[in-house]
């Protein structure tokens, strides 16, 4: 065997964590630095042939919260991600992305090696080696921001964005297209959003609401996917006094305006005015929302203060999807292209039924054979997923 | 209609931005704006020719003026002449 290893946290199934208790103790699970041996150890105990990975950085975390609001807030809450996730914690620490890469892929090929040794997938024909491929790890989320585990950075011809993304972690096959869903919970350096998303009790009001740059017709047909269940805003008219908080706390929350990375905390109407359409302090809801505004995802050095989409977090957001950069839209009602198709897949998988990370995860497949033009690609991973699996 | 050359495609593309996007065209056509040529492959092998038009637009807050770049881009399919226009924003 080798003597290659993986950090482990703890392990899923609460079922089942009284037996393991007892047959290898607690401190091992939570903490230990699991050998092939081990893991298959722990894969022969509950017959379990695939996991989620938590992928965090736990001393960045510390210092950044204080060891006791670690100990006391933070730690309980990944444990017991991990045990509803069915997934295992994977503690990297690094700024670069490829080092964050390996280890997730590490992690797979260990899976697959163990796996694969107690069962019949050790004689499985090559033809269907693609397809359990993804049996191994069933998903990844991500807890913390750009300076706890780093996005990802994919070349960008486009404009002059750095292309920030995690779509290369969930991408086993490396042919751009992610494998499992993925999401992050971005802390923006506060205790209040991370406990919030971590615990993840959210309780929206029935409806939906959309706020598009006038010039975005596409907004109506966007909307229309929620039927009867709200309207659309256009700015202009209409600017961030028009609205109170409450107005975005339903369960579908769509904008589609202009966005700055250097001032994440407005978005604004259409061009050339440029009004003032939404502003943080109105970010209150417990919805979804997706927002196709220029940075409307970009999270790096900001803080609930300053960001739209942090506050939305810390107020309870189910899931915030949106762009790390310059995004990118078609003219008049068409949805069959450009960032339109990706908000109309997402929020179509959505009203399927689907829960938020799932439409994500199925819009960014459906989206993929679609993405035709440099630009399109870059839409396809500059989209993030922030929230909760 | 195809374009058999950047050229071609430059032409193809200012018609699409005075029909579509009227306003780019203009500023084009006054100065304001900068173009940019290019022909390139994508990742699953497609030939295109892109057009793109950047004008920097200033936006006034309360507390400060920003710019936002205004990008405009015409894509071509080389082979089958299939345009698309992505607006920022």
């Amino acid at each position: 065997m080798s003597k290659e290893t993986v950090m482990i946290g703890t392990w899923p199934t609460p079922e089942k964590w009284k037996h393991v208790r007892r047959r290898i103790g607690v401190a091992d699970l939570i903490n230990g630095e699991f050998t092939k041996e081990k893991l298959t150890k722990i894969v022969s105990i509950f017959g379990i042939q695939k996991i989620g990975l938590i992928v965090t950085c736990r001393d960045r975390l510390r210092k950044k919260f204080g060891s006791d609001d670690y100990s006391t807030e933070i730690e309980p809450r990944l444990i017991a991600l991990a045990l509803e996730q069915r997934a295992v914690i994977l503690d990297v620490c690094t700024d670069n992305y490829k080092e964050v890469d390996k280890k997730i892929k590490q992690m797979q090929s260990l899976m697959k090696i163990v796996v694969s040794a107690m069962t019949k997938y050790a004689a499985t024909p090559a033809a269907s080696a693609r397809r359990l491929l993804f049996r191994f790890v069933t998903h990844i989320q991500i807890i913390g921001g750009h300076d706890v585990v780093p996005f990802a950075v994919l070349p960008n011809a486009v404009d002059a964005d750095t292309l920030y993304t995690d779509d290369v972690y969930a991408d086993f096959t490396g042919d751009d297209v992610i494998d499992v869903p993925i999401a992050r919970i971005p802390d923006g350096g506060s205790l209040d959003l991370l406990i919030k998303q971590l615990d993840g009790k959210c309780v929206p009001k029935a409806g939906a609401f959309g706020l598009g740059n006038a010039k975005r017709e596409y907004a109506g047909p966007i909307m229309d996917i929620f039927d009867d269940a709200g309207d659309v805003y256009w700015s202009l008219p209409m600017t961030n006094d028009d609205f109170s908080v409450g107005d975005v706390d339903v369960n579908y929350v769509y904008f589609i305006l202009h966005g700055l990375d250097t001032d994440t905390s407005i978005w604004w109407g259409e061009e050339p005015i440029y009004p003032e359409a939404f502003k943080a302090n109105l970010a209150n809801s417990q919805g979804v929302i997706l927002s196709g505004s220029c940075y409307g995802a970009y999270v790096i050095g900001k803080t609930p203060a300053d960001s739209i989409c942090l506050r939305f977090l810390r107020s309870g957001a189910k899931a915030f999807v949106g762009c790390t950069g310059t995004h990118y839209s078609t003219p008049g009602t068409e949805t069959t292209y450009n960032g339109p198709l990706f908000h109309r897949l997402f929020f179509e998988h959505l009203m399927s039924g689907k829960k938020p990370s799932e439409a994500f995860f199925r819009a960014k497949r459906d989206y993929a054979p679609e993405a035709d033009t440099s630009v399109e690609e870059k839409i396809l991973h500059e989209f993030v997923f922030y929230g909760r699996l | 209609m195809s374009a058999k050359n950047i050229k071609d495609a430059e032409k193809i593309a200012l018609k699409e931005l005075s029909e579509k996007a009227p306003k780019v065209f203009q500023a084009l056509k006054a100065g304001k704006a900068t173009k940019t040529l290019r022909e390139y492959k994508t990742k699953k092998g497609v030939d295109l020719y892109e057009v793109k038009v950047v004008e920097m637009r200033k936006v006034k807050t309360k507390e400060k003026e920003l710019e936002i770049p205004n990008i405009t881009i015409v894509t071509i399919n080389k082979k089958t002449g299939e345009k698309k226009i992505a607006v920022s924003g």
